[in-house]
């Protein structure tokens, strides 16, 4: 606890204010800011003393929980308020949650130590002084009434809302002024495992009763007086700029304001910088969309013109058979085995780009004012937000203000797109409200999509049938070539002489992080070989597996837990067939056992996905089940139906017609099952179910039809077998 | 062009391009913001409402074609989300990041309308329009069941 | 004309009174105990039942399943399908399974009335005893009694006098199956049985004599049922790419196929039936069903035929940068109408398949491509995410004319269609 002060802050009368949302209540209508607000029922948020940054707590004891955290569907809000709720011992029923202030944390000292959401790290990494400032809030309220009532503070029990030492007794809300000026002398220790009352149940989300109304606040749905729309249009080529344009026949149509030119902010982009685009602004979206439709813009496409994957796809083959420089030796040295051994087993694998894709499209409102700023933003990290906001619009970081809005998923692309410069950069250019949405075609061409890899795998068997020396040889793209190495520099398996290359494929293409960044597609790659050597050394699968890894406990529990649940089998008849998978990735451990059927002509169809996670500790074990079947189904649409496809440099797939995904019919079964190691590392689950199901599914088909699926999208295959 | 809607009983007078998608005139010309874009084409069931009790894709819909016709969105489903969909949802906690289910809860809802006791497969058949990114299907199929238990 | 000879014949023999006597068919009793079929058995019946489509002539629009109700247009007059869920009354839970074979086989009723051929026995006639059975089984115990009663036939005289059927039985009725012949294998022949049979796939795809019966000379040459049209199965069919078994396979159980689109009308809930059915058993029925157009094409000419469609493809579909109108050129109003209404989805590279494929616009009549458009196309249980919006309210019937002739034009090559006006015109009054 080092970074924040916990001691007393000034005494902010309202809680609202440091929601964001009403402080600004000429622009924000007022139904739409209590709808900012999450809490049992969705409740109004209570006014009360701010016992610390983190939370107020009203006459009557409600608390509410100030959360810095951006809510994009994997119920941080309700993760954070949980924590906090079971250090300072309250019912679940009485703790509403809004959203933090980044202004007051940019400007006050980063009280919030980290407004930024993803890497699952909301739980795993930062539960400790969020904990803390629960706990920091119960003793202020203890000491409070053991001033008040003369006893130490020892005496005082503070539990459910409730303060009592012998006969006396009082609300939390009774002493929350007196405690919000409380100053500790030591700060208290957080609970352990196994104190706990609130985290390891289910508590139920906070955000769910607003969003079956239609009365959550997503980016794309904020209504400022004044505002104007635009649509915009970035070079459909990345890197490519706006040579000239003819706007005559767009700003004939109706309700057209203005036809702008982004002009690219630097040389070299960073996610984030000003991209080269045409922006039309009219009085209503689909008016500025249609009129943009009619800019006739001329581009310079930039040297990315003549990529395609296709070309990338044979560089990446061809250098899948050379030796890389870039190389890790993890153990002993793979290469005089594998080139003794006539029977080596080789294997390539390829995984393609992938875009995010969220329900919501991309979307910002930025009002540039005389002497201050407002913004409303597709983001995965507030306090970003609000700096980049400053920095666009030129402006002192105390005069922006950012404010809450759900996000409509996100998965990483939140902080890697110049979106809500575009906003800022209009607004300050019109002088008006602008709103920015990005058509679904716009996201998914300017996404910074997941990088492809490939990956060429050779291995050689002693006379049991288990490897004794591997090599791996990973290609990634250029610009985050680290991904690759996530769960294949760094395999769990105890094979002898272990060797890791990497090459580079050259490509124009912008990436990010995608939900289980790099974990995401290299454990198809893997996970998969894994079987073909298990299978060529005589081995059962899963088997091979608990084998390969004896004496790791984390993937023990796992493999056994999964033997116990999943009833897996090698003997199915033909057309039927169970594979399983397990990657380590964001400090979890998680295997997939998979059951397909894959029909003659080839139709396959997924009947039950079972999953075994070990993250360490569960604070939501229904929360936790939740994330765990949406990572299934993310993943499945990526790995049946996805894989970008770009020709001329840029995306041709960009809307859900040509870029599938996984429907309702088409969902699998899923079981979840936790096989906790509870023993101090906490691992995250926003995400972490999803790797591991490509590669059960692909081992699967293999067992049913006896093709190894090399690549995706799996459905482009004939998985034919008769 | 001059349209008058219907929109949750209230009557509106708008005045856009006829070949205008109601989904635009529903979320930027009178405000319920409720229904939501997230294709545009026919694809992904984010803007379904009810026209005149059917499910539509609002983002395919000419406002001019829905003039004179009922329009119910979810704002108008129920004013204290009480529908049994509603009330099915908030009890398996169906929404994640919550974008797509204003689109689902309407074509749940209209599926019950016309078939009070689904069966999987008529679920299956009632929600393919409807794309979830966030994979909340599973508990979609429980919510609908649930809901038809609380509506009979 | 075929109506005053369908009078004349039906009429002369109803008239007389010898034969009324000697086609007099008994009632069969009321069945007691029905012995426990197990799961299985009654499992194995739903599977059937859905092969023959059961519940889609047995179940009214809205109404519960296999309760009957459901309009069946013929030109003879308006019937109604009957309730055959088991309920005692109004059902047929008290028929033997003597009395459900008889029906099955012959067309008569446990009272011993004829039924209409509308119901198909002339094709469940070839199905064997133990399927019979099965499905016996099933209706009897896996089905819930409902109490719907049937609506009364508004069938004009003669066709009123279901005496007269006993003609028709004696006519038209052949239980008798294909013969295999020598490169007829296995799989052909367990086609024909599921086709000719319980499949009934001639009744719809076939044209009909004066009498209602399939014209046995044109059997598969494609006709019109309850509005749409079913094409041609024999060689006359209209796919521009001829059908593979496998391509069959999947768009009976998938509801779609790539070179073919997807299953629309009344096919899409028979698809959606189809969908559990055993893939063998499809494999099979495709056989039967591609062996109707000819002998089998080699590979050669298959890759040939599949070949010069693709170039039509290519050559005709829609791309947005070759083909938006140039601002103020003139342009087809039907072909700016596919532009703004239809290009979105129908696109090179989209979702559907290609045009120049599709199955309605190659049609002789274009009901089927009209229908389509008004109505939309709601997608069977194989292909859920595949649905083409109804444009009814949106779309004049003179915009409907333009586009139609537009997109006959461009991705086909064959004539302009005859009666296009008319269609359109009868078709934005159906309600
Ligand atoms: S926005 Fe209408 S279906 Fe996607
Ligand atoms: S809940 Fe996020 S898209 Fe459905």
């Amino acid at each position: 606890m080092t970074n924040v002060d916990l001691s007393r802050r000034s005494f902010v009368t309202s809680a609202l204010a440091a929601g964001g949302g009403l402080m600004l209540g000429f622009h924000v209508p007022v139904a739409q800011a209590a709808n900012l607000v999450m809490g049992d029922a969705s409740k109004a948020p209570a006014e009360g003393p701010e016992i610390n940054a983190w939370l107020t707590i009203d006459p009557k004891g409600v608390v509410t929980v100030r959360t810095p955290h951006t809510e994009m569907g994997q119920g941080g809000m309700t993760s954070v308020a949980q924590l906090i709720a079971e250090e300072l011992n309250v019912p679940w029923k009485d703790v509403r949650a809004v959203l933090a202030d980044a202004n007051r944390h940019v400007n006050r000292g980063q009280e919030y130590k980290d407004m930024s959401t993803g890497s699952s790290n909301l739980v795993r990494n930062r539960h400790p002084h969020i904990m803390q400032a629960g706990a920091s809030a119960r003793e202020r309220l203890r000491e409070a009434a053991a001033l008040k009532w003369g006893v130490p503070r020892a005496q005082v029990k503070a539990e459910q809302g409730m303060l009592s030492a012998g006969s006396n007794k009082g609300t939390y809300g009774e002493f929350a002024s007196a405690a919000a000026s409380v100053k500790l002398a030591e700060e208290p220790k957080i609970k352990a495992y196994g104190d706990w009352w609130l985290l390891g149940k289910d508590a139920p989300r906070m955000d769910v009763a607003v969003k079956v109304d239609g009365s959550a606040i997503y980016p794309i749905d904020v209504r400022v007086p004044g505002m104007v729309y635009a649509a915009v249009k970035a070079c459909p080529v990345p890197g490519g700029k706006v040579k000239s344009f003819d706007a005559s026949a767009a700003k004939e149509r109706p309700g057209v304001v203005a036809v702008i030119e982004l002009k690219q902010s630097k040389d070299k982009l960073a996610n984030s910088d000003l991209r080269s685009a045409v922006a039309v602004v009219a009085d209503s979206f689909y008016r500025a969309k249609t009129a943009l439709d009619l800019v006739k813009i001329e581009w310079d496409f930039g040297p990315g013109a003549s990529m395609s994957f296709a070309a990338m796809d044979k560089q990446a083959v061809d250098l899948m058979g050379k030796e890389a420089k870039h190389v890790e030796e993890v153990r002993g040295d793979p290469r005089p085995l594998l080139a003794a051994d006539g029977k080596a087993i080789k294997s390539e694998f390829m995984r393609p780009y992938e875009a995010h894709a969220p329900m919501c499209p991309p979307s910002a409102v930025a009002h540039v004012a005389k002497d201050r700023v407002d913004v409303w933003s597709f983001t995965q990290d507030v306090s970003a937000l609000l700096r980049l906001t400053a920095n666009q619009a030129g402006r002192d970081t105390k005069d922006v203000f950012v404010h809450a809005t759900y996000q409509g998923g996100a998965f990483g692309l939140g902080n890697a797109v110049d979106l809500p410069r575009q906003a800022v950069e209009l607004s300050k250019q019109v002088g008006k409200p602008v709103k920015v949405i990005w058509t679904r075609e716009e996201d998914t061409a300017q996404a910074r999509s997941r990088p492809p890899v490939w990956a060429h795998f050779e291995a050689s068997l002693d006379e049991k049938g288990l490897p004794k020396a591997m090599l791996s040889r990973a290609v990634a793209e250029p610009n985050v070539p680290a991904y690759a190495d996530r769960g294949i520099a760094n395999i769990p398996y105890a094979i002898p002489h272990y060797r890791y290359e990497r090459h580079v494929a050259a490509s124009h293409m912008p990436v990010g992080p995608n939900r289980a960044p790099g974990s995401n597609s290299n454990g198809f790659l893997m996970e998969q070989f894994i079987d073909e050597m298990a299978l060529a050394g005589g081995w059962d699968p899963l088997e091979w597996r608990i084998k390969m890894t004896e004496g790791n406990e984390r993937w023990q529990r796992v493999l056994l837990k999964m033997k116990e649940v999943a009833g897996f089998t090698t003997k199915l008849p033909k057309g039927q067939g169970m594979g399983v998978a397990v990657v380590e990735s964001h400090g979890s451990t998680v295997g997939v056992c998979a059951t397909v059927e894959v029909s003659r002509r080839g139709s396959l169809s997924i009947e039950k996905i079972v999953v075994v996670s070990n993250t360490g500790y569960v604070i939501n074990p229904r929360a936790a089940h939740e994330q765990v079947k949406g990572c299934v189904a993310w993943e499945l649409s990526h790995v049946l139906h996805g894989g970008l496809d770009i020709r001329e440099g840029r995306v041709n797939n960009v809307n859900f017609n040509n870029y599938k995904m996984l429907r309702l019919p088409d969902m699998p079964k899923v079981e979840s099952h936790f096989a906790m190691s509870e023993d101090k590392w906490w691992g995250g689950f926003g995400e972490t179910a999803g790797p591991p199901t490509p590669p059960a599914v692909a081992n699967a088909i293999f067992a049913a039809t006896g093709k190894r699926v090399r690549s995706t999208p799996i459905l482009k295959h004939d998985l034919s077998w008769a | 062009m001059k349209l008058t809607l219907n929109v949750n009983g209230a009557t509106h007078e708008v005045d856009v391009e006829a070949e205008t998608p109601l989904l635009w005139v529903l979320r930027d010309t009178i405000g319920l913001t409720g229904t939501k874009y997230g294709c545009g084409i026919a694809e992904c069931g984010a803007c379904m409402i009810h026209l005149d009790g059917q499910p539509t894709k609002a983002c395919n819909l000419n406002a001019a074609a829905a003039a004179g016709k009922k329009i119910v969105t979810i704002e108008g489903l129920s004013k204290d989300r009480s529908h049994p969909i509603q009330k099915a949802w908030i009890e398996h906690t169906v929404p994640q990041c919550g974008y797509c289910q204003s689109g689902q809860i309407m074509s749940a809802a209209a599926l019950l309308q016309k078939n009070p006791k689904p069966t999987d497969r008529q679920i299956d058949e009632a929600m393919a329009g409807n794309i979830c990114r966030c994979g909340t299907y599973l508990q979609i199929r429980e919510a609908i069941h649930a809901a038809a238990k609380i509506g009979a | 004309m075929r109506r005053a000879f369908a009078f004349v014949v039906a009429a002369g023999l109803a008239g007389a009174a010898g034969f009324i006597f000697a086609t007099q068919k008994s009632e069969i009793a009321p069945v007691g105990e029905i012995k426990d079929y197990g799961r299985k058995v009654v499992s194995q019946g739903e599977t059937l039942a859905a092969l023959g489509s059961c519940a889609y002539c047995h179940t009214r629009e809205g109404g519960r399943p296999f309760a009957g109700g459901r309009a069946i247009e013929t030109p003879f007059g308006t019937l109604f399908s009957s309730n055959i869920t088991p309920h005692k009354e109004n059902g047929i839970g008290q028929w033997s399974l003597a009395a459900f074979a008889r029906a099955m086989r012959e067309g008569v009723s446990r009272s011993g009335a004829y039924l209409y051929p509308a119901f198909p026995y002339d094709h469940f006639s070839r199905v064997n005893d133990e399927d019979i059975e099965a499905l016996y089984a099933y209706f009897l115990q896996g089905v819930a009694p409902q109490a719907d009663k049937t609506p009364a036939n508004a069938m004009a005289f003669p066709f009123n006098v279901r005496q007269g059927l006993a003609v028709w039985n004696a006519l038209f009725l052949k239980p008798d199956l294909p013969k295999a012949g020598p490169e007829r294998d296995a799989e052909w022949t367990r086609g024909a049985y599921l086709a000719e049979g319980l499949g009934h796939c001639g009744a719809c795809h076939s044209p009909r004599n004066a009498l209602g019966a399939i014209d046995a000379k044109r059997a598969y040459a494609g006709a019109f049922v309850n509005g749409w049209y079913a094409p041609a199965l024999d060689a006359s069919s209209p796919a521009p790419i001829p059908w593979t078994k496998t391509a069959l396979v999947n768009y009976l159980m998938d509801g779609w196929d790539k070179h073919h689109g997807l299953a629309a009308g009344s096919m899409g809930p028979v698809s959606s039936n189809l969908r559990d059915q055993k893939e063998d058993d499809m494999f099979a029925l495709a056989a039967y069903v591609v062996s109707l157009a000819g002998p089998a094409k080699s590979p050669q000419a298959q890759a040939e035929a599949e070949k010069t469609a693709m170039a039509r493809v290519d050559k005709t579909e829609w791309d947005a940068a070759r083909d938006a109108s140039a601002p103020g050129a003139p342009v087809d109003p039907g072909q700016r109408l596919f532009q703004t209404r239809c290009a979105e989805c129908h696109k090179k590279g989209g979702k559907p398949a290609p045009l120049a494929l599709n199955s309605a616009l190659n049609l002789p009549d274009p009901t089927n491509a009209v229908r389509a458009t008004f109505e939309g196309v709601k997608p069977p249980q194989g292909a859920l995410d595949r649905s083409m919006p109804a444009f009814r309210n949106q779309i004049t019937d003179a915009d409907m004319i333009a586009v139609m002739k537009f997109m006959r034009a461009r991705f086909t090559e064959r004539e302009p269609w005859a009666q296009l006006e008319e269609v359109v015109r009868r078709e934005s009054q159906r309600k």
